[in-house]
């Protein structure tokens, strides 16, 4: 289900990507069909992983697994992009870069020597951002900052040691050290050989406790160089930020996990030390280990590291609802490129009884080759060259949009892919799928739970999500009984009252010098 | 006496608070040492269907799963001189065409009824049929693998769709600037042989009905054929339903033999002209083949120079120290016949000419004046202890032994590396190093500076609209 849609997390290392995405519903059978799966194998996932709270509130999930001796260990923080505020996007991508920067014990050989350069680097670097932002950047006095700014960096240099967490990580076998911000959580990953899981409690409890803004400017420029490379890369991801943009007028859901340009220019030091204390607390935190772990062992390890580190007391404040959508949206973006058409309907999110029927629908509509939109624009009809939704973007902390992605087939335009997306979903909307067809998709959505058992990286990301958005991993596993209980003529309904002109969202790729 | 006692009672005591001391204490990540983690991985059985058809085989009942790959020769390189993209157009129609038995529909059907995932596909030199089903469904799995490998259906109005498929992804590669260099890449690299020649939609429009007929049954009856299962399966049984599904299938069939090596190609900077701020900066050449000497310190040298991420020079000087941009690095693939190394980047458009610059002086300094031992010991420490993850999904083991098996290299493949990982010294790696001669290489810049007049130092230039 919406196997190829773009939407992209943040990560923190271009060069090891690992390209993460959550479709909500699938991780959801994914649960559900784990559940049946340890059953039939004797044991279900309830009795498999293993739960505890630190008195911090830190909440720690495990989930030992046999094979090779490794582990994959994630702390995932409830903060995303949806949580900063107007005229700081970015803010919560940009942090999580900055926490591979060191602490004040790590990647710095003079900790007591570098900050006051760091404190003068933070004070220039404020007065540079101010003079941009009243439009003097190019004035003498810009220049004469930016020179002074370059040879504070120069002297900050000699007490630095290089990404010294990494260089830790990798000399110990570690793979996979990578971060992801997304609208709705940042999470922290790394796998190491089970008997250095010590040295990953040491680490991160560093970097929660006492992490340092150090090269804060230089990283800075490493995230607009970011934001071009991904909007450049693919014009697809130049449509999804224009397409969230339209979609939602008021909820943060409409900026750009990475951050409107205005906006990345202008953060500063202080924010971003304001954004840690805030969010970074182990209260608002959850830690996964999956693999070769004895638990009572892991708990004892996160309560000497992790335990000292006092709760934020942080208290959330609903966010205000996007208003409801009157008038259908079109944005049209011309590129020299070939034509793409996307295609958003505002919905509820998780527990809503329609979000689960919506998973049926995403299913019904582009999972597995026999689903509807491949068989019949694709293969019958070849007006797609390639088709995909998603049920649950870009977030699934709040409501959010159905997605429908189309690649027209030579000689057709974005306007008649949208054309061919609506038909189909009319025709859904008006008779209700058969009852093979709803169990042909859930059959099929189960035995890829069965298959996200390979990976324990997989593992340990969905027990992330569930706990972090939900509340409680253990809501997957009501997933199953209710799916179960979707019915023909509920899928119709729903369509029927999802899918309307005036809850649409359209964004189109119109090839310059073609009509697209 | 009870003095003595005391004392000794005492010392005790001492000797268990200070194990608790040490227990409560707190690691220091810098200094921390530990064991390496022993571990002895499952043996993958060997066996030869009755044709000769080499299975690897690895049971693994933890997940109620099979997964069976088949990989043979033949792919890309060996399409026909006018007609390159022949091999994507079967793979296209291969697997959504249908089998004798079934229309598409009805086969998909039949697919996605037992939960099935299969795939088949030709890659540039090899190609890959893959199975993951329940392995209640096995039988049933296993018989649409035949089916679609050995009688599928390539109806005419199905075989014109993939044709216009194939010719879409063709025309889409110029969205994207990462793909467009490495079109350009092969191009210039491979210059004057076949992995050099470029797949068009004019080249596409000239394949026909009959050469994808004629192209399936050469890859069936004069191929080279290998097959992997892991997982959930009885191996006898397994073994016998291989040899009555797939044991006409053959094990060294005569065509698709391996290529000779590309020649070395001719020095140039290529600019691809494309309207974006982004630029894509590559730069690669012919390298040592995987039974090279120079193999495994080429390995190490390619990891300190841009193939560790955060901890090679071209990430500290250029993203690290700099911010001038987000993704840069290099790599070095070897193959049998021959290796292909480079570097990557990507920057803005006003600092393309400084990251240029850097790329090249990083490769130049590690050319000239080698890598310390600092680095080697950083490289040789991050494979070897990671090297454990090679043994977390058991498909690896077996997919490695086959990948082996049908190029002609040796099955102990990985473990000789780690064994000369282990020798490897600074002199060796910096010898190696020599061969990143950026001079006599392949650049590709895409992105609106490739639009400029201005010249670029020391290279002859060539101008590519895509």
């Amino acid at each position: 289900m919406g196997k190829v849609l773009p939407q992209r997390d943040h990560e923190k290392r271009g060069l090891r990507k690992v390209p993460i995405r959550y479709s909500k519903s699938l991780i959801l059978l994914f649960f559900l069909l784990l559940s049946a799966t340890c059953l039939a194998s004797g044991g279900s996932l309830e009795g498999r992983v293993v739960e505890h709270t630190l008195k911090n509130g830190m909440h720690l999930l495990m989930l030992p697994r046999t094979g090779a001796p490794v582990v994959t260990l994630q702390i995932t923080f409830k903060v995303g992009s949806v949580d900063e505020v107007e005229g700081k996007t970015g803010m919560a991508h940009l942090f999580e870069h900055m926490l591979f920067k060191g602490t004040t014990t790590l990647g710095t050989s003079d900790w007591e020597a570098e900050r006051p350069i760091i404190e003068e680097i933070e004070a220039v670097g404020e007065e540079l951002d101010a003079l941009r932002a009243a439009g003097e950047g190019e004035s003498e006095r810009s220049r004469a900052l930016l020179e002074e700014l370059a040879k504070l960096q120069e002297s900050e240099r000699r007490y630095i040691v290089k990404d010294e967490i990494d260089a830790i990580y990798s000399r110990n076998g570690g793979t996979g050290f990578n971060a992801f911000t997304t609208p709705d959580m940042t999470s922290y990953i790394v796998s190491l050989p089970a008997g250095r899981v010590e040295l990953w409690a040491s680490i991160e409890s560093a970097r929660m406790r006492d992490p340092v803004l150090r090269e804060f400017y230089v990283e800075r420029d490493v995230v607009k160089e970011e934001r071009r490379q991904r909007r450049e890369g693919e014009p697809v991801a130049r449509m999804m930020e224009e397409l969230k943009a339209a979609a939602f007028t008021t909820h943060p859901y409409r900026n750009p996990v990475i951050g409107w340009p205005g906006d990345l220019d202008t953060l500063s030091v202080k924010d971003t030390r304001a954004f840690y204390k805030k969010y970074y607390g182990p209260d608002n935190a959850v830690v996964t280990a999956v693999g070769d772990i004895n638990p009572d062992d892991f708990i004892a390890l996160c309560e000497r590291y992790f335990g000292p580190i006092p709760s934020s007391g942080f208290r959330r404040y609903p966010l205000p609802s996007e208003p409801k959508q009157t008038e259908a949206r079109r944005v049209e973006l011309k590129l020299d490129a070939e034509p793409i058409a996307i295609l958003a309907y505002h919905k509820p999110t998780l527990p809503h009884r329609d979000d689960y029927v919506l998973d049926v629908v995403d299913g019904i509509l582009s999972y597995g080759r026999s689903s509807r939109l491949v068989r019949s624009l694709v293969e019958e009809k070849k007006v797609l060259t390639s088709v995909s939704t998603q049920n649950g973007s870009p977030g699934a902390r709040y409501d959010n949009l159905f997605l429908l992605y189309a690649e027209p087939a030579p000689g057709v335009t974005a306007d008649e892919a949208l054309k061919a997306l609506r038909e189909e979903l009319a025709l859904l909307a008006a008779i209700p799928p058969t009852r093979e067809e709803l169990e042909r998709v859930v059959r099929k959505m189960e035995a890829d739970m069965v298959r996200s058992l390979l990976s324990d990286g997989g593992l340990s990301r969905r027990l992330s999500y569930f706990q972090t958005v939900a509340g409680d991993w253990r809501y997957a596993e009501e997933n199953p009984r209710i799916l179960k209980t979707v019915t023909p003529e509920e899928v119709s309904a729903v369509c029927a009252k999802y899918f309307a002109p005036e809850n649409e969202t359209a964004v189109l790729l119109i090839p310059t010098g073609g009509e697209g | 006496m009870g003095r003595l006692c005391n004392v000794v009672l005492l010392f005790i005591a001492g000797i268990v608070l200070a194990g608790c001391a040490a227990g409560q204490g707190k690691l220091n990540p810098r200094t921390a040492t530990f064991e390496r983690e022993n571990f002895t991985p499952p043996a993958v059985a060997e066996e030869a269907l009755p044709g000769g058809v080499k299975v690897f085989m690895l049971e693994d009942h933890d997940i109620p799963l099979v997964r069976l790959y088949l990989s043979f020769r033949g792919g890309a390189v060996y399409d026909p001189p006018g007609k390159k993209g022949l091999s994507d157009v079967l793979s296209t129609l291969w697997r959504t065409g249908g089998t004798k038995e079934s229309d598409p529909a009805t086969f998909d059907e039949r697919v996605d009824a037992l939960a099935a995932e299969l795939s088949v596909g030709l890659g540039r030199d090899t190609g890959f049929a893959s199975l993951s089903v329940l392995s209640e469904e096995l039988e049933g799995g296993l018989d649409l693998m035949r089916e679609l490998l050995l009688e599928p259906r390539f109806d005419e109005g199905v075989f014109e769709w993939a044709k216009a498929k194939e010719r879409a992804a063709v025309s889409r590669v110029k969205d994207n600037p990462s793909s467009l260099a490495f079109r350009e890449f092969r191009r210039y690299l491979y210059k004057g042989h076949p992995r050099g020649v470029i797949t068009t939609e004019e080249s596409v429009a000239n394949v026909t009905r009959e050469d994808v007929v004629n192209l399936h049954r050469q890859l069936t009856t004069e191929s080279g054929w290998v097959i992997g299962a892991v997982g959930d399966f009885e191996p006898a049984a397994l073994f016998d339903a291989l040899t009555s599904h797939f044991g006409a299938l053959p094990a060294k069939g005569g065509s698709f033999l391996p290529l000779d090596a590309p020649p070395d190609p001719e020095p140039v900077l290529v600019l691809v002209e494309k309207e974006t701020e982004q630029s894509t900066l590559l730069w690669g050449a012919l390298a040592p083949k995987v039974e090279s000497s120079e193999r495994t310190p080429m390995e190490v040298a390619d990891q300190i120079l841009g193939g560790s991420g955060f901890q090679s020079r071209l990430m500290r000087e250029i993203r690290s120290d700099r911010g001038l941009a987000y993704g840069v690095g290099s790599f070095y693939s070897p193959f049998k016949e021959f290796g292909v190394m480079g570097m990557s980047g990507e920057t803005g458009f006003s600092t393309t000419r400084e990251v240029w610059e850097l790329m090249a002086e990083e490769a130049g300094k590690l050319a000239s004046f080698g890598v310390t031992e600092g680095e080697v010991e950083l490289v040789k420490n991050t494979v070897a202890n990671s090297y454990i993850f090679r043994y977390r999904d058991p498909a690896n083991l077996v997919l490695e032994r086959m990948g082996s098996e049908l190029s002609g290299l040796p099955k102990d493949l990985a473990e000789r590396f780690m064994r000369e990982l282990d020798m490897v010294t600074v002199d060796d790696v910096s010898e190696a190093a020599k061969n990143f001669k950026v001079g006599e290489g392949i650049w590709i810049v895409v992105g609106k500076a490739a639009l400029e007049d201005e010249p670029w130092p020391g290279w002859r230039v060539e101008r590519v609209k895509p």
